[in-house]
């Protein structure tokens, strides 16, 4: 009878050590992250736990204390975050991105909002007018000719996209542990950017405006405008491309990554565009989201590499690239008008997304198109320590051999 | 719902109009506006039927032909006609026009110079914009330059030119110089959805093969033509800006020739190269796609014509007719500046569109001119797919005595169809007047009409009133082209039967089968009828839908559920004479398609046959598929790394023109190119040694007959690399 009642104590012990190991990982987080971290260190069964306090009742003995006082780790070195666990280190990095990177409207601009570091504004996104949005249900109806030729990638492009964007490079999760991690620290922080970006615009989906779009899949609760999933791809390219820069230029040339369309970062844009443009195929987005949201994905993910390069000699250090959304040369009364009495006079030239429009205004300086404008020249940052140290740990990874 | 068939009320209100312009309608995007609505439905030469004062000529022309009188002028048959009259009036002109019709009203264009036959030729680049018209009067060219182009200002310059001297002057080198040009084996499509700056049909990164690309469906704001030229030269430069400009190629290529006309955005119904897989890819990839030059000294390049995506979309083929021609017009034009530049060249043609109705005697409208182009030595070979229609049941005789009252032939119409359709019922001989009554009646009703006199026209309307639902009309159908020497053909008596589409805001037709019979005793043997093609085709919305005939003895399938393609000689619905109809000319080489699997050769189940009451059988077969689980060929996608699987007797003709092609770009025969016996050496080539081509199961083990596989398989020479593509 005894020992009956001693295993259940030692049983109801090793389901609490079990509840605790859940619990830890459901701090750390959800979804792919969660998976790796369970993997690392800090998981562990019910029963290896049980087994393990067993085991030590049976050989530590006697407490005593070490004679030894050892130092501590340095302090508030980056280095330390070799210790973390990746869950733990992503989530410390993207806190200090959030730090960093401020979301505020603008004084003096009707619906207008920036992302700035410090004093600098980084983007400055203003609301296009309903008009626009209204104009552009022409262009979403077109796009849907694409539906069945698209559909594949459409669904397999609603919930992951890093297949796609990280398709040239084959991205693999143990050789390219440190790289995912700085996407999900970079990446992350721009998604969770972009909620309340989202929350200001406000702006209503293509179903909202016409019964006849019909979206072939589910439409986000959410605003339009900007795409997330633009945003999200063009962060991820632009980051990505920031890390395989060494081993781009070594396959491409110094400028490769900027002007060869064959380049890394070029292919990783592409597919991001394509990304961009099967959302407006799917009847979810316009193109005037995809506009706005690789900009700013390219935008913020350029301030992302620029953080972390800063105080690298030994990497290209890239600068902090400055832009703005706003609509220009739309006269939102005349197409209303144009809508009643159709005439030469006022149609309105109805914009959509051009992937070397874009890249012409973000890379080449090209003249600044109906919606992209420059705030000021590119600028040096300074360096965020976490995010640096683990933007060389991943850019580790993509080390091109010497000749 | 009781319905009868009357004369119609007003002559002039062709419910065609109505029913097209229901179409025409379902898009109303603001932009479409600019040339779209109208040169869908109202191809240019169409739309003057609006404004007869302008065209007396023509019209008198046509009642020359004694075509039809003005009772109805459906605008189904106009087109054909009215461009038979303007071709063949006059053995020198050779010239169509295609205007804008939205600038048949503008005060800054003078319609009268249709009086004058027109090829016209543009590009893209306003600057170098050429107008060529050839008349009995001379050969004129203007360049540049057709904004504000009013009838006076076109003619005052440059009109009676001579032709050489035209050519010479905008030719690459110059007939004058006395140089001899490279030999040239130019393969040609006019197909649809051509990816121009797709590498295969490159010779190096920034170099194209393609001397000219008219994309026929892409005018933009300001032309008054349909359409836009891209020669070699912009090609060229695009061809750099993709390997050089960041993210230029990247998505879908560059925007102003492949995906953006005229730079404006994307719009439904544009040429469709941001789908993967297009039908002009698989074709041109096929008859003259390359990874490397050949050996030689034969240059080997393209002309492309895109067909516009409105006129694709019409499956039957209403309006096909006029821009093919006018295609051909252009690839003349553009060989003769090559010709004037010093060059010997040949000219392969693939052509791969078609449909399931018309004469069928070698009179028919492209028939006609692909003869009289062979002849004239204008193409060198012209390879014209046999067509896909062998079991599609849209063929039928109905003079069977299998169809009586209680088991008519029925014409099963399918419900969600935007499209009308049409039934053609052809006579050997051309009588003043039907010799039956038939039998034409929608599901549940018993209604006919008829006889017809030749000329006369019926609608069936609702006892209910309301608009109709159906026409019948009965012609005599002059040979398309024959004019002035209409002796050449004999004119054949047609009836109609067009009946209203089953999904439309106008007039809907009761969808299901239709009872079809001719009520006489003494019928004309055999008495075939034929649906004009009606589906979707791949790419386009797939809002149309194929009527088939059915009947009380017809078994679509076997009880293992396969298509019953054995269909015996004497059945009601018939498999042999299902050719395209534009596969009739004696020249031409139609080609079926065959599969081959390990060694093994059968007829592709779909391949049309000729026979029965169709003379013209397929020349040949080539291999459209291999694998029986995975019939297919591969052939490039829309972007220049794709790879794509398609079949059909589009891959077959293709393939037949890339042998055909291949052949004078042998060094050993040079001094074909450019050559009178160039195509009978072509075909000759061709034919020779054919492999014997197995049925289909279950008759496996025995023979094709000759109406589906032609003298037989003709053999690839192909590298392995090419062969599998």
């Amino acid at each position: 009878m005894a020992s009956l009642t001693a295993q259940s104590a030692s049983m109801a012990n090793m389901a609490n050590m079990a509840n605790m190991a859940n619990m830890a990982n459901i701090a750390n987080g959800g979804g792919p992250v969660a998976s790796r971290q369970s993997l690392s260190a800090e998981a562990i069964s019910a029963a290896a736990s049980g087994a393990l306090v067993l085991s030590r009742d049976g050989v530590s003995g006697y407490f005593k204390a070490p004679t030894q006082v050892p130092g501590h780790l340095a302090f508030n070195d980056p280095e330390n975050l070799n210790l973390w666990d990746s869950g733990l280190r992503i989530s410390a990095v993207r806190q200090e991105i959030f730090d960093a990177l401020t979301f505020k409207g603008t004084t003096g601009k009707a619906e207008t909002v920036a992302f700035k570091d410090g004093t600098t504004t980084i983007l400055e996104i203003t609301r296009p007018s309903m008009a626009e949005f209204h104009a552009q249900l022409a262009l979403v109806h077109a796009y849907s000719d694409l539906r069945l030729d698209r559909a594949n990638e459409i669904l397999a492009q609603i919930g992951e996209i890093m297949s796609f964007i990280g398709q040239p490079l084959s991205l693999h999760p143990q050789r390219h542990s440190k790289t995912i991690e700085f996407l999900f620290a970079g990446v992350g922080a721009v998604i969770e950017m972009e909620k309340p970006l989202k929350h200001a615009m406000a702006t209503r989906r293509p179903f909202e405006l016409s019964a006849q779009i019909q979206p072939m899949i589910t439409t986000p609760a959410h605003s339009a405008f900007p795409s997330g999933h633009t945003m999200e791809a063009f962060a991820m390219a632009e980051i990505l491309g920031g890390i395989v820069r060494p081993h781009d230029v070594a396959l491409h040339g110094a400028t490769g990554p900027e002007t060869d369309p064959k380049s890394y970062r070029q292919q990783m844009l592409a597919h991001a565009a394509r990304v961009a443009t099967n959302r407006v195929v799917a009847g979810v987005h316009y193109p005037l989201d995809s506009m706005a949201g690789s900009l700013l994905g390219l935008t913020l993910g350029r301030w992302v590499l620029a953080r972390a390069t800063a105080d690298d000699p030994k990497t290209h250090r890239f600068a902090v690239s400055q832009h703005a959304f706003e609509s220009t040369g739309f006269d939102p009364d005349k197409y209303k008008e144009y809508l009643v009495a159709p005439s030469d006079d006022k149609r309105q030239e109805i914009q959509d997304f051009s992937l070397p429009e874009l890249l012409d205004h973000f890379d080449q300086n090209g003249t600044a198109t109906g919606y992209y404008r420059k705030l000021d020249a590119p600028t040096q940052a300074t360096t965020l320590p976490l995010l640096s140290w683990l933007f060389k740990q991943a850019q580790a990874e993509w080390r091109m051999g010497e000749g | 719902m009781p319905y009868h068939w009357t004369t119609p009320r007003d002559f002039s209100g062709d419910p065609f109009v109505d029913w097209y312009r229901t179409l025409d309608n379902r898009d109303p995007a603001p932009l479409m506006e600019t040339w779209l609505p109208f040169s869908i439905f109202f191809p240019p030469v169409g739309e003057e039927l609006q404004f007869a004062a302008r065209v007396d000529d023509i019209l008198n022309g046509l009642n020359n032909l004694d075509v039809f009188g003005l009772h109805a002028i459906n605008i189904h048959d106009a087109f054909h006609w009215l461009h038979s009259a303007f071709i063949y009036r006059d053995q020198v002109s050779e010239l169509i026009v295609f205007l804008r019709s939205d600038l048949s009203t503008s005060p800054t264009v003078d319609l009268d110079y249709i009086a004058d036959e027109l090829l016209v030729a543009l590009s893209g680049d306003a600057a170098a914009r050429e107008l060529v018209s050839i008349s009995a009067a001379g050969i004129a060219l203007q360049a540049p330059g057709l904004a504000g182009n009013k009838h006076n200002e076109r003619f005052s310059k440059g009109f009676g030119e001579d032709l050489a001297a035209a050519i010479d002057r905008t030719s690459t080198g110059g007939a004058a110089s006395g140089r001899e040009g490279t030999p040239m084996v130019i393969s040609a499509v006019i197909d649809h959805g051509i990816p121009t700056l797709n590498t295969r049909f490159a010779k190096g990164a920034r170099s194209t093969r393609i001397l000219g690309h008219w994309v026929q469906g892409e005018g933009t704001a300001g032309d008054t033509v349909i359409g836009t030229e891209i020669n070699q030269a912009s090609i060229d430069n695009e061809l750099v800006v993709v390997d050089t400009r960041p993210g230029g190629a990247s998505v879908w290529g560059r925007p102003s020739i492949s995906r953006k006309p005229g730079n404006r955005p994307y719009l439904s119904g544009d040429t469709p190269l941001a789908l993967s897989s297009t039908h002009g890819a698989m074709v041109l990839d096929l008859a003259a796609g390359q990874d490397a030059a050949p050996q030689g000294g034969t240059a080997w390049n393209i002309l492309a014509v895109d067909l516009p995506p409105q006129i694709v979309r019409q499956t039957n083929g209403t309006h096909l007719d006029p821009y093919v021609k006018s295609a051909m017009n252009w690839i003349f034009w553009r060989v003769e500046r090559e010709k004037a530049s010093g060059h010997r060249a040949s000219v392969v043609l693939s052509y791969a569109f078609g449909g399931y109705s018309g004469r069928r005697d070698g009179h028919g409208g492209l028939d006609r001119d692909f003869q009289l182009r062979l002849d004239r030595g204008e193409i060198t070979s012209l390879c014209v797919a046999a067509g896909n229609g062998y079991l599609e049941d849209v063929h039928a005789d109905l003079a069977h005595s299998g169809i009586t009252a209680s088991a008519p032939l029925e014409l099963v119409i399918p419900p969600g169809s935007v499209a009308p359709t049409f039934a053609q019922l052809w006579f050997e001989d051309a009588p003043d007047k039907m010799p039956f009554k038939l039998d034409c009646s929608p599901p549940g009703t018993l209604c006919s009409f008829g006889p017809l006199k030749s000329g006369e026209c019926v609608d069936l309307v609702s006892e209910c009133g309301g608009e109709a639902i159906a026409r019948a009309y009965f012609l005599k159908d002059t040979p398309q082209g024959a004019a002035p020497k209409i002796a050449e053909g004999v004119a054949r008596g047609r009836l109609v039967i067009a009946i209203a589409p089953t999904a439309a805001e106008a007039a809907t037709a009761p969808v299901g089968c239709w009872h079809l019979r001719a009520d006489s005793q003494a019928l004309p043997k055999p008495l075939p009828i034929w649906i004009e093609r009606g589906d979707s085709v791949s790419g386009f919305e797939r809002d149309r839908h194929q009527a088939r005939f059915d009947h009380a003895t017809h078994q679509r399938f076997l009880q293992n559920g396969r298509p019953d393609e054995g269909l015996a000689a004497g059945a009601v619905i018939r498999r042999a004479g299902t050719l395209n109809d534009a596969a009739n000319a004696e020249a031409v080489i139609v080609v079926a398609a065959c599969r081959g699997v390990g060694g093994e050769h059968s007829i592709a189940p779909y391949s049309a046959a000729g026979g029965g009451a169709v003379p013209r059988m397929p020349d040949l077969c080539t291999l459209a598929e291999f694998s029986t689980a995975r019939p297919n060929r591969l052939a490039v996608g829309t972007g220049s790394s794709a790879t794509r699987a398609l079949n059909g007797t589009s891959a077959a003709v293709a393939i037949a023109g890339r042998m055909a092609a291949e052949f004078l770009l042998d060094p050993k025969n040079a001094g074909l190119v450019g050559t009178p016996a160039a195509g009978p050496k072509v075909r000759d080539q061709l034919l020779a040694a054919p492999q014997p081509v197995q049925d289909r199961p279950p008759q496996s083990n025995v023979a094709s007959p000759p109406e589906r596989q032609g003298a037989g398989l003709a053999k690839e020479n192909f590298p392995v690399r090419t062969a599998r593509r």
